[in-house]
């Protein structure tokens, strides 16, 4: 007589398994925390883009009323500015008030998102005491730094 | 070209790049660097500067979208930073030593690429059920949001798809582009996660990546305002509109025709490159 085949063993659930949906037990309080912390950086990235948004919006409007009617050209690249481009001369112009260095500043903004971003989080795995995410994601603040204030 | 006329025209073009882009994951670089070269003649040095701004920008709108939604592994995006960043300082190195036409050539690569990759039947690879010891020890498997509650995913192959990532960083500051389609060898091929996780995880890491480069050409004055302001708000508020308004349009007819129009405009740019006209 032929026995019926043992039925196959349930797969267990990989090791890392987070599964508490529903009860966050005593102890086991990181999900919830890392809600919290998504739902932050969120508003991190949404204010950051909402705000360079409003400055390219204004200085392009500024531009077009006052030079709307200027000719531009960009069939060849200028090497004038290749060597003296700074976060320094843009702020320069946005105290004269310059319609193109306040644009720029609202590009910079652009830029500076996703850094603040990062900066975010490593402030966040800080609080956390995540010493492994503190250095790496420490590793990322450091090498967008390099890109932004030392490299040409 | 008068200065009005051009800023809005950039702006109307990028709204509807950023909107495409996001609608059907190709991105807005790959057809904001063809229409500024094409259509305005803009020097391909300026125009890569200006992708990587509209590139920064759809990602942070994107992804303030799709974090909130909790598929995004911040762990992963963060660990891949590493070398996606390391590889954009690379790359924006490597650009200041290659003529414009090399790039282009390169560029052209990246169109025909996306758009094949965009046009065939994909075969997902099932996601990862279990985890490598050292993505455990790294603490990158999680969980994403199911019908029935979380469900729980591992991951693979880290080394190997930090390798890719630096390649995709170096390609992503050399030509301009977010490189969607290398980091989607990466995560879904190597580290095999999820479907959304890689997709928003992917978006997630592609402002960072750009930002590393975005600085570099900054300062040696390929970002000029009057082209990457427009191009900015343009791809913003597109992809914005592509994320959230159109979320439930038919995509599938949507992009084929991208990617056949992002392959004609490889072939008009190879046509143009070839006969010298750009340079």
């Amino acid at each position: 007589m032929a026995q019926p085949p043992p039925p196959p063993p349930p797969s267990p659930p990989p090791p890392h398994a987070v599964a508490t949906p529903g009860r966050d037990a005593p102890g086991n309080t990181l999900p919830a925390r890392d809600r919290r912390f998504d739902m932050q950086l969120s508003r991190v990235l949404i204010w950051g883009t909402m705000a360079a948004g409003a400055v390219i919006a204004i200085s392009a409007i500024v531009l077009v009323a006052t030079q709307g009617r200027s000719t531009v050209r960009f069939t060849t690249f200028d090497p004038g500015l290749a060597n003296g481009q700074s976060v320094a001369k843009v702020i320069h112009g946005v105290a004269a008030l310059d319609p193109r260095s306040l644009l720029l500043l609202g590009v910079i903004m652009v830029i500076a998102t996703p850094v603040l971003r990062v900066a975010f989080s490593l402030i966040t795995f800080a609080i956390e005491r995540d010493r492994l995410y503190v250095l790496i994601t420490a590793v990322v603040l450091a090498v967008l730094g390099y890109s932004l204030f030392l490299a040409r | 070209m008068q200065l009005d006329f051009f800023m809005l025209a950039l702006f109307g073009i990028s709204l509807v790049a950023g909107c495409l882009g996001s609608l059907t994951g190709l991105g807005g670089g790959v057809v904001i660097i063809p229409l500024l070269v094409l259509v305005f003649g803009v020097d391909t040095r300026y125009a890569i500067g200006a992708s990587l701004i509209a590139v920064i920008s759809t990602s942070s709108g994107a992804a303030a979208a799709y974090v909130r939604e909790g598929y995004t592994n911040v762990r992963i995006a963060m660990l891949l930073e590493v070398a996606t960043t390391v590889g954009a300082v690379a790359g924006a190195a490597i650009a200041a030593m290659v003529s414009s036409p090399v790039i282009m050539y390169i560029f052209i690569a990246v169109l025909f690429w996306s758009s094949w990759s965009s046009l065939k039947e994909s075969h997902p690879v099932p996601p990862a059920e279990s985890a490598d010891d050292l993505a455990v020890r790294l603490r990158l498997p999680s969980t994403y949001p199911g019908k029935d509650g979380p469900i729980a995913y591992g991951v693979r192959h880290v080394p190997s798809s930090l390798a890719v990532m630096f390649g995709a960083g170096v390609l992503s500051a050399l030509v301009g582009v977010g490189s969607g389609v290398v980091k989607v060898v990466a995560m879904d091929r190597l580290m095999r996660l999820p479907f959304k996780v890689s997709t928003t995880t992917s978006n997630f890491m592609i402002g960072v990546t750009a930002a590393a480069s975005a600085g570099i050409y900054f300062h040696r004055g390929q970002l000029d305002p009057v082209l990457c302001g427009p191009v900015a708000l343009g791809a913003m508020i597109g992809s914005l509109l592509g994320t959230r308004v159109l979320v439930k349009a038919r995509t599938r007819a949507l992009r084929i025709i991208f990617a056949v129009v992002v392959a004609a405009m490889g072939f008009q740019l190879l046509y143009r490159t070839v006969t010298g006209r750009i340079v």
